[in-house]
């Protein structure tokens, strides 16, 4: 573990201000994604990891967000920090983003070629460098940003080192050579029919074809990390399935680094290397993935995976969680989970847990918890 | 039924049929006007001292002792003949229409090219800017261009603003043009001609009326155009098209405002019918010899037959900004099947 | 998604979704009076367009009550120096002939405001019921499908019309004076109103709440009058509050254009038509035109930003903006069971979240 880790996020926190109150939407959130890793995100409805996943390229809009702390650092640049009309920088060739929504995740007005044409050629004007005219001023100006550490892998394809200047020579940005690269990224996602589908319009295909474009437009920039955002959540479970297969396909062959993020334990579990578990705008267990699901360490986690059904290790019925889970606005003192809790004891409702600390426990390398009793949580 | 321009033809063809049974019912009204304001038109034809026997005549010539419906359709065969009436002046109206018409149309249309060059990014600004001052100082603006009575916001602008621009307020021409007036569109007529001054100085004459029915007509559409934006936003293309490395300015107007403006563009015939009412009191204020000054005209000197051909005239141009705006709109939604 | 998500939020504009509209009427009319209020005090603009509502129906009432409010009687000669610039004593300045323009800018306000009343409120409630009679009554070959299709065929006719210049020969065509005005700009306003209301109707007819009530044995009559006219009733205020001063506009064009008042003679004292006269002295006389315009420019501008605010809050399009749609998930917090598992189609967010206190909806 030597490598700089693509991604980390440090103690980020996120406020939503509103006329209603002030949302603690992310609370102190760290964690980091190495390098052609899978880090999953789980956690239900409204504990704030779709916001962690806008957070991340600086999506959200603010107002009404607001970051109150903490750091993004993409591959050595601290994103927060960035000045907003630099984002597009980093975008698209450095973070790539699918989202959940196939209704509305490609636009409507412009055909598939179009949409997926103009990824590639935002990564193309970038490998190609800034014309010199431009060299130093305009969103786009890659030369200078911060100075480019060994492992950078923005712009840097997930070919084989060296591949892209032999292809950019050996092609130079043509419409032809544009269909060819839209084509084989559509290649790239299965679509098995593309010369026809890059002339339809997005209301002409259905959801999972959708997700396939979205998934080959974000590809094709050669993003460093990927962010899913619940790419399969509102999709029919036997596409679902399909989608699934091929994101998972895609990781073996693409190896660029992947939030995953999802609600449902069990994709998280056949996508993901390592796992967070995310409750009431916190990250409140992180690890390997076999670790977490096979011991959880957070009474949280280990409540889910007992009320998740296909997870379910116990023999009896799914068990559900009690209470509810608490309004961002009023987060209970102490441990966020404490009036749920079953091990939870008087200092759980005053003190708001340890920091997301590594176990020393044998057989949990890399395993983080955020509960002060989490050697004794077992499943 | 499709996409292609066979279907797009075919659909203007039927909506241009539709037209038919509307300039019936346009007539219909017009002629129902008339008689409601001339009881006894041969009495007023003739004058007051005129014999008895000289009204039965006119009303035996005219028709006007048949049944209303009988000359409902006599009136109609007149007016599709051609034949629209006399203005006091004793010129026919349908000659007045067709010379007044280019320089109307001239006036609206650049009115409405201001319209999308102002009142489309204003209304993308506010939606970016939702609830901050400039949100709030866009709509103020529309709002009070809303509010503000053509007539008066155009002798403000006669009075006080154009002094102060220097730009003239008064007519096509500073002076009379020494070429023919082929076209009657200020601008396009010294053009044919090869008169440059008189281009530059149409177009001076052009501007400060247009920009009034512009400013005062571009709420509707910077507000439509707000709105859509403010439900476009949040949706996930607009974040994909952030998430391709795209420049802020390149997601706004490429990817948020052309979605956003397949609904903008269906308050476009309301705002070009607004231009066209407006055109009333703008070209009277401005001197302007369009259509609209002559419908001023006829309308205050209780010039009849003008005053029904400019109401007919004025629909039919309504209902062909309606028929353009939902062609737009079908060139813009790619969802849109021609029928 | 799309049909589920704008429906609800019409029939139940504040409180939870569903239940609410059983409540009786009275209780929600004052919630509703309630979010409408606070709506308007998150917004400066609208709430600036309500305050000055209210204080000009207040200062017209006065005046219509009590004329002798005003310091020199309306169209009364030489109170003071003539051709005067605005002053104490004159603060909107004398004409030509000693007129006090703000007396008679002030007699006017009544005047416009009923005429804007009248004309909306007659408008509302003809073109109001031949909607609501078109919108509902359309089963297919039935007489009632024939009366609608010709109620909208009619409607259709005289929305092609520019309705200022039709009421412009309407005017002249009935004659000069406010009551054919008034009637002349009404002939040209009702079809905007069964359009709207035809509409909402049909976005109503078609909730399940009717078709339950439909099916507990409800009578028609009944159903119409309580639960498609309660539902639609919002919206169609909503565009009379807008429109009140899109009349007054149009009246004080058409008395402008037309001279159909005759202003400086005899009553009524009227924006439009005094403006018209002073329009012959505007350079020299610049106060006796300026006034009388911003009088228009303020009242239509206070109905407007009053409506255009109640637009966004009852509009479910552009009520979901007034919070944006990334909070859904975070407001949303108390789900009482965990939705975790393999369910299809988990939405991030749910559809009906509001924001009680901005009577805002949010969706993802």
């Amino acid at each position: 573990m030597t490598e700089d880790p693509v991604l980390r996020v440090e103690d980020l926190s996120v406020d939503y201000v509103a006329a209603a109150g002030t949302f603690h939407a992310l609370s102190n959130v760290t964690f980091e994604i190495p390098p052609g890793r899978v880090v999953g995100i789980v956690g239900e409805t409204g504990c704030g990891k779709s916001t962690l996943a806008h957070a991340i390229p600086g999506l959200l809009p603010t107002p009404p967000a607001r970051v109150r702390s903490g750091k993004v650092v993409f591959q050595g640049i601290d994103l927060t920090a960035l000045p907003r009309w630099k984002l597009p920088t980093v975008r698209g060739t450095g973070i790539g983003m699918v989202f959940q929504e196939p209704l509305n995740s490609l636009n409507p007005a412009y055909r598939v070629f179009d949409q997926v044409a103009e990824a590639i050629r935002v990564r193309r004007f970038r490998e190609r460098g800034v014309p010199a005219a431009r060299a130093d001023r305009g969103p786009f100006d890659y030369s200078r940003r911060a100075p480019p550490s060994a492992s950078s892998t923005i712009g840097r394809p997930f070919l084989p080192g060296g591949a892209v200047e032999e292809r950019l020579k050996a092609r130079p940005m043509t419409p032809a050579s544009l269909k060819e690269e839209v084509l084989e990224a559509l290649t790239l996602v299965r679509i098995n029919d593309p010369e026809t589908i890059l002339r339809l319009y997005p209301h002409e295909l259905s959801g999972g074809m959708r997700q396939r474009v979205m998934i080959a437009q974000a590809l094709s920039e050669r993003p460093a990390l990927l962010i899913a955002d619940e790419p399969t959540s509102a999709l029919d479970v036997t596409i679902q399935a399909q989608v699934l297969t091929l994101m998972k396909e895609l990781i073996d062959e693409v190896r660029t680094s992947i939030l995953f993020i999802s609600h449902d334990l069990g994709i998280i579990a056949e996508m993901a290397d390592d796992v967070g578990v995310m409750y009431a705008g916190r990250l409140i267990e992180f690890g390997p993935v076999a670790s977490i699901f096979g011991r959880p360490r957070h009474p949280y986690t280990r409540a889910l995976l007992r009320a998740s059904p296909d997870r379910s290790k116990s023999e009896g019925p799914l068990q559900s969680i009690p209470g509810s889970v608490p309004s961002l606005a009023r987060l209970p003192a102490g441990c966020a989970f404490h009036p749920r809790c079953t091990l939870a004891r008087p200092n759980c409702s005053v003190d708001p847990g340890p920091p997301l600390a590594p176990l020393e426990l044998p057989g949990a390398e890399g395993h983080r918890s955020a509960c002060w009793y989490a050697r004794e949580v077992d499943a | 039924m499709g996409r292609s321009i066979t279907d797009l033809l075919w659909f203007i063809g039927k909506r241009l049929l539709l037209l038919i049974p509307l300039v019936l019912g346009v007539t219909a009204i017009a002629f129902i006007l008339i008689r409601i304001a001339y009881p006894e038109p041969c009495v007023i034809w003739l004058g007051g001292h005129a014999k008895q026997s000289a009204v039965n005549q006119c009303i035996a010539t005219f028709g006007l002792n048949k049944p209303l419906v009988v000359q409902y359709f006599l009136y109609l065969q007149q007016f599709l003949s051609g034949n629209w009436g006399i203005s006091p002046d004793s010129i026919p109206v349908l000659t007045s229409i067709a010379q007044y018409f280019p320089a109307t149309l001239e006036l609206v249309v650049a009115s409405l090219a201001l319209i999308v060059l102002i009142g489309i990014p204003l209304g993308v600004i506010a939606a970016q800017s939702s609830g901050r001052w400039p949100d709030h100082l866009v709509r103020i603006f529309y709002l009070g261009g809303w509010a503000t009575p053509t007539y008066l916001g155009a002798i403000v602008v006669a009075v006080f603003v154009a002094p102060f621009l220097g730009l003239p307020t008064s007519g096509q021409y500073s002076r009379p043009p020494p070429f023919p007036l082929v076209t009657h569109i200020s601008v396009l007529d010294p053009l044919l001609a090869g008169n440059l001054p008189y281009v530059g100085d149409a177009l001076m004459h052009l501007f400060l009326p247009a920009a009034t029915l512009a400013l005062l007509n571009m709420g509707i559409i910077t507000r439509m155009t707000r709105t859509s934006m403010l439900e476009v936003l949040p949706l996930d293309y607009v974040k994909a098209a952030r998430m391709k490395g795209l420049a802020e300015f390149v997601v706004m107007y490429k990817h948020a405002l052309r979605t956003a403006l397949i609904s903008t563009t269906t308050v476009l015939g309301i705002t070009i019918a607004g231009l066209l009412s407006g055109t009333v009191v703008v070209e009277e204020i401005f001197s302007w010899e369009g259509l609209g000054q002559f419908a001023y005209d006829s309308i205050t000197s209780s010039n009849i037959p003008g005053t029904v051909a400019c109401v007919v005239i004025f629909t039919i141009g309504a209902v062909v900004a309606n028929l353009l705006a939902d062609v737009l709109y079908g060139v813009l939604d790619p969802k849109v099947e021609w029928r | 998604m799309a049909s589920t998500d704008a429906t609800p939020a019409r029939a139940s504009p504040v409180g939870p979704p569903g239940g609410a509209r059983w409540l009786p009427a009275v209780r929600r009319l004052g919630r509703g009076a309630g979010t409408v209020y606070r709506t308007l005090r998150i917004n400066p603009l609208s709430f600036t367009g309500f305050v000055l509502v209210v204080v000009l129906c207040a200062v017209g009432l006065v005046v219509w009550l009590d004329p002798s409010v005003l310091p020199y009687p309306a169209l009364a000669l030489f109170t003071g120096p003539t051709r005067q610039g605005p002053t104490w004593a004159h603060p909107f300045g004398t004409d030509e002939l000693g007129r006090d323009i703000f007396s008679n800018v002030l007699a006017a306000l009544p005047t416009d405001l009923a005429i804007g009343a009248m004309v909306a409120g007659s408008s509302l409630l003809l073109g109001g019921s031949l909607g609501v009679v078109a919108g509902y009554y359309n089963r297919p070959r039935s007489l009632s499908a024939v009366l609608s299709m010709v109620i909208l065929r009619v409607t259709d006719l005289f929305l092609a019309f520019p309705s200022l210049v039709l009421a412009l020969a309407f005017t002249i065509a009935l004659g000069r004076g406010l009551l054919q005005i008034v009637f002349a700009i009404f002939l040209t306003w009702w079809p905007y109103y069964v359009r709207l209301a035809r509409g909402e109707v049909l976005v109503v007819k078609n909730q399940p709440y009717i078709a339950a009530a439909r099916a507990a044995g409800v009578r028609e009559g009944r159903i119409v009058l309580r639960h498609v006219l309660r539902n639609i009733l919002e919206p169609l205020l909503v565009y009379f509050t807008l429109d009140i001063g899109t009349v007054i506009v149009t009246f004080s064009t058409v008395a402008f254009v037309t001279g159909a008042l005759p202003y400086p003679t005899t009553p009524p004292v009227e924006w439009g038509a005094m403006i018209a006269y002073y329009e012959n002295f505007v350079a020299v006389l610049p106060w006796t035109v300026a006034f009388p315009g911003l009088a228009i420019l303020v009242t239509v501008l206070a109905f407007s930003l009053l409506g255009d605010g109640l637009r966004d809050l009852l509009d479910p399009r552009s009520r979901r903006v007034v919070v944006q749609a990334q909070i859904a998930p975070a407001l949303r917090g108390g789900a009482p069971n965990l939705p975790v598992g393999p369910g299809p189609g988990e939405p991030e967010a749910d559809p009906m979240a509001r924001v009680e206190t901005t009577g805002g909806e949010a969706t993802t």
